[in-house]
């Protein structure tokens, strides 16, 4: 099995969970497996075990956390936590190796231990609270069908706001860029326009030089302006869009978030 | 190694190794990290982590490595306590045990 593979089954193999909880643990082991290095991919591949293996882990992992958890967040704040703490933490210790000759399966056996532990505290809390997970999951789902003509429609509203609003900065980035080309080029042929009047002078006239002058002038300030249009364009492509774009694919998703969260 | 590790105790281990590295340290060298004390399965820190981040006792960022994402685990403020506390426990529990062992 490659690591595609491996991914794709253990992605299959926790689809029921949360979206986060499923993301998380397949980002985190398909970092692992890059870490590795591909020439030791297929012996990390095989030391994870089989995906299988692997997924009832991760779910193993999100079933204690469920429980209070009192090794974690008591002691910081509990001075009283070495009586009863000690018992807790170090029992798994003293319990585990004395009925075992095989060196090699400790950890394993332990873990059973452990789990059949947390299987005994959970078979009375956890089932009727996954049962009414489950119908509160089914009734928000017929409340968001039920719902649908509406929430889709203010979807669609939203989105396509949001859609107009870029779109819109994008054609003002466009004509503010044109203005600026405008510019430039009028006042590049303003000034052409001033030196030539500069050249002619006549012997009756200063008149020429003058109006150069000032048609240079009006050249440098319209070339000005132009250069300003160009670096505001410059910014709204490279800074202004972009930022737009983070922030609205931030709400939305931080909208689809609240959503999920709901949901579980 | 004819001890068990408890979870407590792995779960010690584990900040400790997270507290070496100052800027963070990412899941494939912890496992490594920890694996060099204890004997276990590759796939048993994951959990660990997970619950560690959920009890505000590990952070995370993401740092682009080599043109794909890695994710670095760092201990908070709650993190570091919780060290001091495994720490001083450990030190009590050990001096006890080879008393007796020794």
């Amino acid at each position: 099995m490659n690591k595609n593979e491996y991914l794709d089954r253990l992605s299959r193999l926790l689809a029921d969970i949360s979206y986060e909880e499923h993301e998380e643990a397949l980002s985190y082991y398909r970092e692992y497996i890059e870490d590795a290095g591909i020439e030791n991919e297929q012996r990390v591949i095989e030391e994870l075990g089989s995906p299988e293996h692997l997924a009832r882990e991760i779910r193993e992992g999100l079933l204690k956390k469920g429980e209070p958890s009192r090794r974690q967040g008591e002691p910081i704040n509990a001075p009283e936590l070495r009586s009863d703490n000690s018992n807790d933490a170090y029992s798994d210790i003293s319990n585990g190796s004395r009925t075992n000759g095989n060196p090699y399966s400790h950890y394993d056996n332990h873990q059973k231990n452990k789990n059949a532990r947390s299987q005994k505290n959970n078979n009375q809390t956890a089932e009727p609270r996954q049962e009414k997970n489950r119908s509160t999951i089914i009734l928000i789902i017929i409340v968001l069908v039920a719902t649908s003509p509406i929430w889709i429609s203010v979807a669609c509203t939203v989105i396509g706001t949001i859609f107009a609003f870029i779109a819109s900065i994008i054609a003002i980035a466009f004509c503010i860029g044109a203005a600026g080309i405008v510019c430039i080029i009028t006042g590049i042929a303003l000034m052409i326009a001033g030196i030539s009047a500069c050249l002619s002078i006549t012997a009756f006239s200063i008149s020429g030089p003058l109006a150069g002058a000032a048609l240079i002038g009006a050249g440098f300030i319209v070339l000005a302006v132009g250069i300003l249009f160009m670096v505001l364009t410059v910014w709204l492509f490279g800074q202004g869009l972009p930022a737009l774009i983070r922030f609205s694919r931030q709400t939305i998703s931080r909208i689809s978030q609240r959503r999920k969260e709901s949901h579980i | 190694m004819v001890f068990n590790t408890g979870s407590t105790l792995l779960d010690a281990i584990v900040l400790a190794v997270v507290s070496n590295e100052a800027e963070g340290t990412y899941g494939y060298k912890i496992t490594q990290d920890v694996r060099d004390v204890i004997d276990l399965s590759e796939s048993t820190l994951y959990p660990v982590l997970r619950r560690l981040q959920k009890d505000e006792c590990l952070t995370t960022y993401d740092k682009e490595c080599s043109g794909r994402n890695r994710r670095y685990y760092q201990l908070t403020e709650k993190g570091h306590a919780q060290l001091q506390l495994y720490r001083t426990e450990w030190i009590t529990y050990a001096s006890k045990i080879s008393k007796v062992l020794h």
